[in-house]
């Protein structure tokens, strides 16, 4: 039982929409939430279109994931979770690791490397000599969120964290990594997180920064901390390490993906 | 020692190795051009009792960077008691954390080490760099003995020297220890690649079928192989000639279509052997090079037979304070980059490529190392009718079975142009046959 919690359902849909057939699709899913300090997921349901069956498991970063194959040819792929949370307002969860286990979150990794832009944001904006690591991301918090302006369809899911800065725009995914940069940069470990968050109708993506012993969430997009508005999917160094669906399958044609997520309050 | 017959057959014998396809492929600027691994008919010789010495300093190399993969991925021994710093080892590119708390069948990671050495003017042998991930380069060697042999039948009756021809053997070997259950394949991504004659010849002597990652497929965590009829076999080792960023879309790059979907989960479960282990390129970091003796003291608690090229981490003040003043003596190596890029020599640079690189190096310091020019042994090489004297190294094969086991061979690189250190394949260089005598 989480204190001070809010009950909240949620249904995660995506659909891939294949112009010709396609067959041996062998998929791998990081969609499902799980519970921490900071939610409690109490019900989780998957369905699959077409039905197949899913071998589980969980990845060093204690993701759960779930695979599978369709051989068959198929048109569409869908995927439903939908479930029920309890979350925190508190945006906290533990960090009883030792140190060494979070140096992954500590150095640079793919998306985040800095270049000449994220290297002089850094000097311009960098941690004073007296500020805590914790008012310094919450400075960067507010910083970015100034600094940035969200326009869809300017980068992509190959954009890193230079680019984007150097480009001034971009959506969530590029807010996170600009400010997982900017606290590399200062030493402290910070990790991308994927998840859902009421009143946006897709997936989301913020930050988790590690100060004294605690994750704290912090969503640069929307400038604020985490709340019980929240549940979180997945954490990793960078967007890699949370695909939310990733694929391969033979055929020709295209595809499109569609995105639906819906956070509501449970009135049960 | 050798007949004139071999040198005199060099033409031929290079006409051969085009027919059988020993070729390097390249990509520059985007377009791939295959050109040929040109041949040159003197052999290096080595005597027994140098290459034994050479043996155990391999062997003992290779254990000590086996416990070090080991070690790495699971306590982390070596970090937690400072011997190497943390930065090392997580700014690495080759450190994958996806191997965290994964143990290979055997805790074998380096099944099959391609290490490069030099000799000095002075006589002393050198590591320059250790290869753990896919080092290639035995088949060269192996099929150039064997036209050699028949070029000159005489030189080989004359000379009391080691056979070559257990490569095969000794890989087959390295594969069938570690095999989990299943037949043994080596996973190539196609014709395209740099090595592609490497990987059909050492399917061809060991046994193993050659496959690409499309006639592979997982199913309930195994490693099958389906043949033209769609029948399945079970695989049991996998001596993968593909990196790791390529090896399973599901895990590493997502847009990789030479690799094998859930191959890493099978791996991870005990269900297969990878050759080599995945997540070995943080052995092979340029940087973690400079720790190599520190580790065979830490793991082994021996002394190093072997000598690393002195090097100098700018990361320590200290060292950072001699590659300063002793610029223009030292080559620099960005330890990111492999196969002769990203190597400058400090006495070749103009004052201004001096000043910018110094700026460069005093802002990321971990990013380069520094190592005295070693001033190597020339080798005999033939141009036209005349013999001249050019820069060699030599890659030694450690395969690990069981026990690990030096090949008495090797790969004798040398640069063709008379002022360059640099004998990459991938930089226009040719290669010799290694003798090592017997006795």
């Amino acid at each position: 039982m989480i204190q001070d919690s809010r009950r909240l359902r949620f249904v995660y849909r995506m659909a891939l929409d294949f112009s010709q057939p396609v067959q041996k699709h062998q998929f791998a899913l990081r969609m499902i939430p799980q519970s921490d300090e900071r939610q409690q997921i109490t019900s989780c349901n998957v369905k699959l279109e077409p039905a197949c069956s899913l071998t589980e498991d969980t990845d060093t970063f204690g993701n759960r994931y779930v695979y599978g194959e369709i051989i068959h040819p198929h048109t569409t792929f869908c995927v439903e979770v939908c479930g029920a949370a309890e979350v925190s307002s508190k945006a906290l969860s533990l960090c009883d690791k030792p140190r060494m286990a979070l140096a992954p979150f500590r150095y640079m990794s793919q998306y985040t490397k800095a270049g000449a832009c994220l290297k002089g944001y850094h000097e311009s904006h960098g941690q004073k000599e007296d500020e805590q690591p914790y008012a310094y991301c919450i400075r960067l918090l507010h910083q970015i969120y100034e600094d940035m302006t969200y326009v869809q369809g300017v980068t992509d899911i190959h954009t890193t964290a230079e680019e984007a800065l150097a480009g001034g725009r971009g959506v969530c995914q590029d807010y996170a990594h600009i400010m997982i940069a900017l606290c590399r940069m200062a030493g402290i470990p910070s990790r991308y997180v994927v998840g859902m968050m009421q009143g946006e109708g897709c997936s989301h993506a913020w930050v988790e920064v590690c100060t004294e012993g605690v994750w704290h969430g912090m969503d640069p997009t929307n400038n604020k901390f985490v709340d019980d508005s929240y549940i979180k999917i997945s954490h990793g160094r960078d967007y890699q390490d949370c695909i939310v669906n990733r694929g391969t399958f033979l055929g020709n044609g295209t595809q499109m993906q569609t995105v639906c997520v819906r956070v509501d309050n449970d009135p049960v | 020692m050798y007949e004139m017959d071999l040198l005199d057959n060099t033409e031929n014998v290079n006409r051969l190795l085009a027919r059988y396809g020993v070729k390097f492929g390249i990509y520059k600027n985007n377009t791939f051009k295959e050109q040929l691994f040109p041949f040159d008919a003197i052999p290096r010789v080595i005597q027994k009792e140098e290459f034994d010495y050479l043996e155990r300093g391999l062997k003992q190399r290779v254990m000590a960077l086996n416990l070090f993969l080991d070690d790495i991925y699971h306590d982390k021994k070596i970090v937690r008691d400072q011997v190497i710093p943390e930065d090392f080892i997580f700014a690495s590119s080759g450190y994958l954390p996806a191997c965290e708390g994964v143990t290979p069948p055997k805790k074998i990671y380096a099944h099959i080490s391609g290490i490069d050495l030099v000799k000095g003017k002075n006589g002393k042998w050198y590591i320059l760099e250790d290869n753990l991930r896919v080092p290639s380069g035995a088949s060269y060697p192996m099929i150039a003995r064997e036209l050699c042999r028949r070029s000159s039948p005489k030189t080989f009756r004359d000379n009391q020297l080691e056979d070559n021809r257990n490569y095969a053997q000794l890989l087959r070997n390295a594969m069938d220890t570690v095999n989990v259950e299943g037949h043994t394949v080596i996973l190539t991504p196609g014709r395209y690649n740099a090595a592609y004659f490497e990987h059909s010849y050492l399917a061809e002597k060991t046994g193993a079928h050659l496959v690409n990652g499309s006639e592979l497929t997982v199913e309930h965590d195994r490693l099958y192989y389906v043949d033209y009829k769609g029948k399945k076999e079970r695989i049991g080792a996998v001596y993968r000639r593909i990196s790791d960023e390529y090896l399973d879309p599901m895990h590493f790059n997502p847009e990789s279509v030479i690799g094998i979907p859930h191959i890493f989960d099978v791996y991870r479960k005990g269900n297969v052997a990878l050759l080599n282990a995945p997540g070995n390129g943080i052995a092979d970091d340029k940087g973690i090079y400079y720790f190599v003796p520190k580790m065979i003291q830490y793991y082994l608690g021996e002394e190093p037979v072997l000598s690393n090229a002195p090097t100098y981490l700018p990361f320590y003040e200290e060292d950072m304070a001699y590659v300063l003043a002793h610029f223009d003596s030292l080559v620099l190596k960005d330890v990111a980059e492999a196969g002769g890029y990203g190597v400058v020599f400090g006495s070749s640079m103009t004052k201004a490529q001096k000043e910018d690189f110094i700026a460069l190096l005093k802002h990321e310091p971990r990013r380069f190392i520094a190592q005295e020019v070693i001033d190597f042994q020339d080798l005999e090489i033939q141009d036209e009718d005349a013999v001249v004297e050019r820069k060699a190294d030599l890659r030694a094969f450690v395969l690990m079975a069981d026990e690990p086991q030096v090949w008495k061979s090797g790969l004798t690189r040398f640069s063709r142009n008379p002022d360059s250190f640099i004998v990459n394949s991938s930089q226009g260089g040719g290669f010799k046959d290694t003798w090592v005598l017997s006795h």
